[in-house]
């Protein structure tokens, strides 16, 4: 089974019940840092919770699926095509759609809602963190 | 850290057992040749090999390398093209995995030399924080360029092509494997399925005594060599003294990439104009400390080494540009090169051919037999019957007639393509609109073909429709006879690369260390990359084309509602538009609806999503139940994705709101209170003279299906008509109601019918409120793609207890 897409779903279609914002910043592995103190808060079905991985990689934490996920998110045509950096990643679609898929997955649309505004917070508490204390550095 | 071998080989043997086995079975074989080499060469120093190379200029090979080099193990890797079958595309492209391997070895050296003279020059001048940049050790040199001979050594005849159906043999016993590997190797991320077939080797116990050999000797007092070499083959920072040597081999910029990418585009004729000279010469080790740290991970890494520092793989600001270059030619090859519809159309095929010569034999290659020491061209040719193995056992007939197709490059064309951007008859609506639509249609789409048995089967509804096609259009008639299942293959790409360029750290001068921000036109990059790559086809061959082509249409409306109009035509080069009279043959013998005539007539019904804001529900019903209009909405985008063509839409908004309407006024009205019966024929007149009343042109009895539908509405939409006893859910009653309606929907192309329930009440307590009393069935079985509206009305019960005067 393609975990892959069904967590694709599953992350954008919770983030798009839980608010009207579309965009989800994903530079500087801020939402690899907010997925992480999700999962760990019992965010997410447990299937989800399982099939993520998160590693101490050479830049920090990471989570090992999390570029597959905003790929496979892009290529489902739940978010735009995000610039190759990574610096966010835009939901496209409405509530209806989000509704939809969280059906297929079996999950409520309560569920989701809270899920969402979990992960958004953990983004908020990531970010904060980040512009203290990483710069981005850039080509001159 | 170190990683002992012993425990972590017990450790795998324990959670995968077969897979251990089979993987040391091969090696066995494998190694022996390689300790007779250590033998033969014995004690004496040797001399260094230097070997020319097209893209190095030169490389030098180490004696004791020597005797892994010129083995089995290495050498078979001469007959495993790197560029899998694109060499039918691109002649040039046969270069193989060895030249690759020594082009690894030398890439990874030149890394480790501008790696050490950075340290060095660092401690020289640098800051304070570089005083203790620690010099590769003698285990760290060894490991990682024993590393770059093994890091192919998990790839099989035909290499990345059979990588997945490989895999699938022992899926289970590799996930199990991938996490003990992680587990054990600090920093490890995604591990490729030859990545850990490689590290299995080099674990194994046959490779011990070469591993284990005085010539790889280290002063560690533990043989850490086999973990060492399988820590730089997954990029793993354990078992270094020089942790920045950590991404050498397997990193977002490493020497395997450094070489493929100059290799791959040098013999394929496509010049990248990579800068890998300045890459190299930029690379830098980074110092991370707790103040320097980009983040709390790294922070809290830092505070736990001595000094509170330690050192990883770097670029230097000066070096972003020709890393942005890496980048996007990483992009461009898989563009034109890796993902090449010819390509990938060869591809495809080598994969059927293991598949149906594992049906025709009755059973699957196993592991051993699909990393056979035999060439790509051996294996397609022992697997089509053309040469004779012990040890590889053939396909039959169909096989070797597919084979001899691909080897005669007589490669499958393209005949339908689908994308979400093709998807048809968005064009008239709101943009929001469009959005949703072609993201569910999009997803329904994905869902079934996610897995390639999800592919397979619809390449067999399509050869069944093709098959059907030419029982009724004689110009189809001759070829459809020949077309077996195998000549169609439906194809969708989904390991696809994933450019991310900010996964290395970047240094400036001063000291600040974070994540590089690349500036290339991203938005027309990723444009482009999509437009070659994100297309699904239908591949047959060349014969079979028009056939397919049609049959792929009718099957892809059919099944996901979805057309992908004259786009799917110009990516697959077809001209011919399909006769009119075709589609009418094909709708008159049920091959396929009307519907679907018109959308592939390009007629580009524009497909309208429902929302809770297009039902009509009174206010008072929206008082008691906020979400009812949302529910209807949902529920019918659920089973209808994407929603309808506007006509259909707007005839199946108009019905809801009369069907509405008929729950209020029977229930104001009391028409069914306190009745001792109720005919099904009593309630049609009813709903008849309702409907009527309010200028709806309704059709009574009419002859559709081979039965008597009640009513019909405009749309047209089917009504089904029922009256039940003592019930207590309304809702959970008769679910074969569904399949009537649909009966009676099929012939008139309705995906939308409604059942209208009377019901007598069990109880005072199961009269449902009005907002309750219609709903869209979703069953758990049922016709996909078929929505039954269900309405219910209670008939027969007596005036409420609330409602009588008090006695």
């Amino acid at each position: 089974m393609n975990r892959l897409h069904d967590l694709a779903q599953l992350v954008i279609s919770c983030w798009r019940l839980s608010t009207d914002d579309p965009k989800i910043p994903t530079s500087n592995g801020v939402l690899d840092q907010a997925l992480e103190r999700a999962v760990a808060e019992g965010a997410f079905p447990e299937w989800a919770r399982s099939s993520i991985h998160f590693v101490d990689s050479r830049i920090g934490l990471q989570c090992v699926e999390l570029t597959s996920i905003l790929e496979w998110a892009q290529r489902a045509q739940l978010t735009t095509a995000p610039n190759p950096s990574y610096q966010m990643t835009e939901v496209q679609v409405s509530p209806r759609v989000a509704r939809a898929l969280l059906h297929r997955l079996q999950v409520s649309d309560e569920e989701a809602s809270r899920w969402g505004s979990a992960l958004q917070h953990a983004i908020k508490d990531a970010t904060q963190q980040s512009r203290t204390d990483s710069p981005v550095i850039v080509a001159y | 850290m170190f990683v002992d071998p012993q425990p972590l080989r017990r450790q795998i043997a324990d959670v995968a057992p077969a897979l251990w086995a089979e993987i040391s079975a091969i090696t066995k074989v494998w190694a022996s040749p390689i300790a007779d080499n250590l033998k033969r060469m014995g004690l004496s120093r040797g001399f260094p090999k230097t070997i020319n190379d097209a893209v190095w200029g030169t490389i030098d090979v180490l004696p004791p390398e020597i005797a892994i080099l010129d083995s089995p193990m290495l050498q078979r890797l001469r007959g495993v093209k790197q560029l899998g079958m694109a060499y039918l595309v691109y002649p040039g492209a046969v270069h193989d995995r060895l030249e690759h391997t020594l082009g690894v070895l030398e890439a990874a050296q030149r890394m480790m030399d501008a790696l050490a003279r950075n340290g060095d020059r660092r401690q020289r001048f640098g800051i304070p924080e570089d005083d203790s940049i620690p010099p590769p050790s003698k285990l760290d040199i060894m490991s990682t360029r024993i590393g770059a001979l093994f890091h192919d050594v998990g790839h099989g005849p035909c290499s990345h092509v059979l990588e997945s159906a490989l895999r699938g043999r022992l899926s289970q016993e590799f996930d199990n494997v991938e996490d003990v590997l992680r587990n054990s190797f600090a920093g490890v991320a995604r591990i490729a399925t030859s990545e850990a077939i490689a590290a299995l080797i080099v674990l194994s116990e046959p490779m011990r005594p070469i591993l284990e050999d005085a010539r790889f000797a280290t002063d560690d007092p533990v043989p850490y060599l086999p973990t060492a070499v399988t820590s730089r083959i997954l990029g793993s920072r354990a078992c270094l003294t020089a942790t920045y040597l950590s991404g050498v081999l397997s990193g977002p910029l490493d020497a395997d990439k450094l070489d493929y990418m100059a290799r791959d585009s040098h013999h394929a004729g496509l010049p990248l104009g990579i800068d890998v000279i300045r890459l190299i010469s930029k690379l830098q080790v980074v110092t991370v400390t707790p103040q320097n740290a980009p983040n709390e991970a790294l922070q809290k890494r830092a505070r736990g080494m001595p000094n509170e520092r330690f050192y990883e793989l770097g670029i230097s600001v000066a070096g972003l540009g020709a890393y942005e270059q890496m980048v996007i030619g990483r992009v461009i090859l898989y563009d034109r090169l890796y993902y090449h519809h010819k390509v990938r159309a060869a591809e495809a095929m080598v994969r059927r051919i293991v598949t149906l010569a594992d049906q025709e034999r009755g059973r699957q290659l196993t592991l051993s037999e699909m990393m056979y020491n035999i060439s790509d061209r051996g294996m397609l040719g022992v697997l089509s019957g053309e040469l004779k193995s012990d040890s590889v056992p053939s396909g039959d007939v169909r096989t070797r007639a597919l084979g001899h197709l691909l080897l005669d490059r007589r490669v499958y064309h393209r005949a339908f393509a689908f994308a979400a951007r093709f998807i048809d008859g968005l064009d008239g609506l709101p943009q929001k609109d469009q959005l949703d639509t072609r993201a569910l249609l999009w997803n329904g789409i994905l869902d079934e073909l996610l897995e390639p048995d999800g592919c397979n089967a619809l390449a067999t509804e399509i050869f069944t429709t093709a098959k059907r096609i030419g029982e009724v259009i004689p110009d189809f008639k001759g070829v459809s006879e020949s077309l077996l299942g195998e000549h169609i293959i439906v194809d969708l790409p989904l390991n696809r690369v994933v450019v991310r360029g900010s996964d290395i750290l970047t240094r400036t001068e001063a000291g600040h260390v974070g994540t590089p921000n690349l500036f290339f036109d991203p938005e027309k990059w990723s444009q482009a990359y999509e437009q070659q790559k994100q297309c699904g086809f239908v591949f047959t061959s060349k014969e079979y084309v028009p056939l397919v082509a049609l049959a792929a249409k009718v099957v892809f409306f059919e099944r996901f509602q979805t057309s992908m109009g004259s786009n799917t035509d110009q990516a697959c080069k077809l001209v011919a538009p399909i006769a009119p009279e075709i589609l009418a043959t094909l709708a008159r013998n049920q091959i396929c609806s009307a519907e679907c005539v018109t959308a592939i007539a390009e007629a580009s019904p524009n497909f309208i999503l429902f929302d809770e804001g297009q039902m009509r529900v009174p206010d008072s019903w929206k008082i008691e139940d906020p979400d009812l209009a949302r529910r209807l909405a949902d529920g019918l985008n659920e089973v209808l994705v994407g929603g309808l063509p506007a006509s259909m839409h707007r005839a199946t908004i108009d019905a809801i709101g009369h069907m509405i309407m008929f729950i209020d006024v029977t229930a104001k009205s009391g028409s069914f209170v306190g009745l001792k019966t109720l005919a099904e024929k009593e309630l049609q007149r009813f709903l008849k003279d309702h409907l009527r009343s309010r200028e709806v042109d309704v059709q009574e009895g009419t002859e559709i299906g081979g039965g008597e539908s009640d009513l019909v509405l405009p749309g047209p939409l089917i009504v089904e008509n029922k009256v039940r006893e003592n019930t207590a859910d309304p809702f959970e009653v008769g679910q074969h109601y569904v399949w009537q309606a649909r009966r009676y929907s099929i012939p008139i192309s309705s995906r939308v019918s409604f059942v209208v329930l009377a019901y007598r009440p069990a109880d005072e307590y199961t009269i449902l409120p009005m907002s309750r009393r219609i709903a869209v069935a979703i069953p758990d079985s049922g016709p996909k793609g078929h929505v039954q509206i269900r309405v219910v009305v209670p008939w027969g019960e007596g005036v409420p207890s609330s409602a009588k005067a008090p006695k």
